[in-house]
């Protein structure tokens, strides 16, 4: 029987915008499940590194890689050092994207187009290239990360709905022609997260009022813990779902 | 660091509805996770032994109650029994039901109170049953068994009942959160139980739309997620609802 | 009280591919509750100008205007064109569309770019320039179509982008209910759209196994009777939300 302590061994996942917060949660965890990972940022190429160091420290294996994933070169890059260090590619979770937050009597094309180009545009990008290497090792796994925001059409944010929604429409696509080729695609939505500018310690920071009924806020390990089983082997059946992390705050049908 | 393999030690789980198919695999699951496990069904004596046994022999902790738990004394005894044997109760999987499938027009008030008698009064009374313990075991996790074409509304599928159960665990999930205890749903799609070696295979095809996932799902699909769920990995879930259908049916 | 028979009398309507089907018959419906109304199309000048015809010989008012609204450019002119031609703005309905259908394997990323510049940017740029008119005007309306397809990610249809298009104007009913504009997404579910006379009926069924409990298909003016009343006096109050016309095959909830 295989041991759930490391049920991802021999697995290689790649985790976009990975240097901090939900993303470096999640990769560390695929790490302890047993998987290769790449860590990925734009610019903080240090933290990458420091990231890597970590997970090399406990016993894991991971690769920095810098890579812009506006760039078809860098995402074509991306690609090819995770073949080439690991053997190929099982996993990808996309979770990069920038901060924007603008009310849309200022919208301008250009914000739209520059969020666009990361969290939609990216996604495409980075799925169309790992999705090739997937279907040659049998089968594996996608993730668009979503926030919950964006799910109840937040205020200053129609240009990130669009695309947070644009994503799992795409992860929603892949999923029905992916199935053939044994590729679950499924969404992970946060909601009321503590993230870094929080100073996250998941303890009662806000007002009670915004608890959600749970009675904290999430913490990145939340997500970690929903994406490892996601991509995992007891997940099979799951492909084209959205899982709403919100300890209850939001609870759609 | 939780073992993964044993991470439900300790806990005490009432699966309804557990002698066979769906509620035995996940009840089999559970107690392969470490948890204590009451295995229930209304009349099947013999085959919920039979589960119980075999988890036992596993290396596993198990009994079997029989309860109907549209019936209050059978749920308190159900309770009762598992407290007893097992000191709590922390898990509650609602997963007993029955099926009356005629359309709206066939449908009479008598078949409708029927099902809602198990699925939603019977789900309501056990959940309350339950809930004490887990409070006073500082949390714990209820999730409620859906069959998919109560979504779609599939002719002859009343979702009246399974919407109201849904509901119902919503409602619970928000005055229970500050309880630490987790309420969701999991909604079976096209799931190969008929036949006790349910392969998944797409033997009957009826579903103009091929599964993406290419087979019917298999009980253990949904233990698994179950397993999930009520662990200390799924804490943050709450109010849910999981679907597991191999991509058929995307709701969102 | 409201005369129901003229309800849009005074009002602006632009709806973006309505040479024909369901684009053309909403102009319809919409100019006969009084509005007056722009035709729009690429490249099919001669049916956009004999929709108009139609319009106006029937007692209505209505101009076409050639625009691609993928091209700033062209966005610009025909909000232009329709201020001088009557005033303002009140209605915007974002129909026009490219059809997609392609395996995600299929699929590159050009694809994409020419699929998203319709239906996802056009709608971003086109919002952008109606909203300020609408503001002006005291309030008004935004409607997505979108088909069901997209919804059950049927096979080949990435949903990528009418997904997103919901995403945004969820994030705009948000931000522009203050100003007195609904911003709502309708999904055309099985619609008989290719013969002219379209009778509805149910004869070539890729449907699921029930059927359709209505009995039959769509036809455009069900679109035109529900965009009619999103966009009028007596819907006020629904704003952020998908109606889906499917005779409930599908029930989203």
């Amino acid at each position: 029987m295989s041991d759930r302590n490391r049920e991802l061994e021999g697995k290689v996942a790649i985790i976009t915008g990975s240097a901090r917060n939900i993303g470096r949660a999640t990769a560390e965890e695929l790490a302890r499940a047993g998987a290769s990972v790449v860590i990925n940022a734009v610019t903080s190429e240090d933290l990458c590194k420091e990231v890597v160091a970590g997970i090399e420290k406990d016993g894991g294996k991971a690769i920095a890689v810098r890579a812009d994933i506006t760039i078809q070169e860098d995402v074509d890059r991306m690609a090819a050092e995770t073949v080439e260090a690991f053997g190929g590619i099982d996993i990808l979770v996309n979770n990069a994207a920038i901060r924007t937050s603008r009310t849309f009597t200022e919208l301008t094309y250009d914000d739209w187009e520059r969020l666009r180009d990361v969290a939609l545009d990216g996604a495409f990008r980075t799925s169309m290239a790992c999705v090739p290497h997937i279907i040659e090792r049998g089968g594996g796994s996608v993730i668009g990360i979503h926030g919950m925001g964006s799910y109840a059409g937040a205020a200053n944010g129609a240009h990130k709905s669009a695309v947070k929604n644009g994503m799992a429409g795409m992860i929603r696509g892949m999923a029905r022609d992916l199935g053939e080729h044994n590729i679950t695609c499924n969404i992970a939505s946060v909601g009321a997260f503590e993230t870094e500018r929080t100073g996250g310690s998941g303890e009662n920071q806000q007002r009670k009022e915004n608890l959600p009924p749970i009675g904290r806020k999430g913490n990145p390990m939340d997500m970690a813990y929903c994406v490892r089983f996601l991509v995992g082997p007891y997940a099979r059946y799951i492909s084209g779902q959205t899982i709403q992390l919100n300890g209850g705050l939001l609870m759609p049908q | 660091m939780i073992d993964r393999n044993n991470e439900l030690d300790g806990k005490v789980a009432i699966i309804t509805g557990s002698a066979r198919n769906i509620g035995r695999a996940t009840a089999e699951e559970l107690a392969r996770a470490g948890a204590s496990v009451t295995i229930n069904a209304v009349n099947a004596q013999g085959l919920c032994d039979e589960v119980a046994d075999g988890i036992n022999k596993s290396g596993g902790k198990a009994i079997s109650v029989l309860a109907d738990i549209s019936k209050q004394d059978d749920v308190d005894r159900l309770v009762s029994e598992t407290v007893d044997a097992f000191g709590g109760v922390d898990i509650l999987i609602l997963n007993a039901a029955i099926r009356i499938d005629v359309g709206f027009l066939e449908r009479t008030f008598e078949n409708w109170r029927q099902t809602m008698a198990v699925a939603v009064d019977g789900s309501f009374r056990l959940s309350m049953a339950c809930v004490p313990s887990m409070i006073e075991r500082g949390g714990g996790s209820v999730v409620g068994m859906h069959g998919m074409q109560s979504y779609t509304a599939a002719a002859g599928k009343s979702p009246a009942v399974k919407d109201a159960q849904a509901g119902m665990l919503r409602g619970m999930a928000r005055d229970l959160g500050q309880h630490n205890i987790n309420c969701n749903i999991a909604v079976v799609g096209p799931f190969d139980t008929d036949r006790a070696g349910g392969s998944g295979e797409l033997a009957i095809p009826k579903l103009s739309e091929t599964i993406p996932m290419g087979r019917r799902g298999v009980p253990q699909d949904m233990a698994d997620a179950v397993r999930f769920l009520v662990g200390p990995f799924g804490r943050y879930i709450s109010g849910q609802t999981l679907h597991l259908n191999g991509g058929i049916h995307m709701p969102h | 009280m409201t005369d129901r028979n003229n309800e849009l009398d005074g009002k602006v309507a632009i709806v973006t591919g309505s040479a024909r089907n369901i684009g053309q018959v909403t102009a319809e419906e919409l100019a006969r509750a009084g509005a007056s109304v722009v035709i729009n199309g690429v490249q099919d000048k001669a049916a956009c100008e004999a929709v108009a015809a139609g319009i106006n010989n029937a007692g209505g008012r209505a101009i076409p205007v050639m625009a691609d609204i993928s091209r700033q450019e062209d966005v610009d002119r025909l909000v232009a064109e329709t201020v001088q031609a009557f005033g303002g703005i009140d209605i915007l309905i974002l129909n026009a569309a490219t059809r997609e259908r392609r395996h995600f394997t299929d699929y590159t990323f050009d694809d994409y770019v020419k699929h998203r510049a319709v239906a996802l940017d056009g709608g971003f740029r086109m919002s952008i320039a109606c909203v300020p008119h609408m503001i002006e005007r005291g309030g008004g309306s935004v409607i997505g179509i979108h088909g069901m397809q997209a919804y059950t990610a049927a096979y080949t249809k990435l949903p990528t982008v009418k997904d997103a298009m919901g995403g945004m104007l969820r994030g705009m009913a948000t931000d522009l209910g203050q100003h007195g504009i609904t911003c709502n997404m309708t999904v055309v579910g099985h619609f008989d759209t290719n013969r002219e006379s379209g009778s509805g009926d149910v004869k070539i069924a890729p449907v699921a196994d029930d059927g359709i409990p209505m009995g039959r298909r769509g036809v455009p003016q069900d679109m035109a009777d529900t965009i009619r009343f999103l966009v009028g006096p007596f819907a006020r109050y629904i704003s952020g939300q998908t109606i889906h016309l499917n005779g409930a095959i599908h029930m989203p909830h």
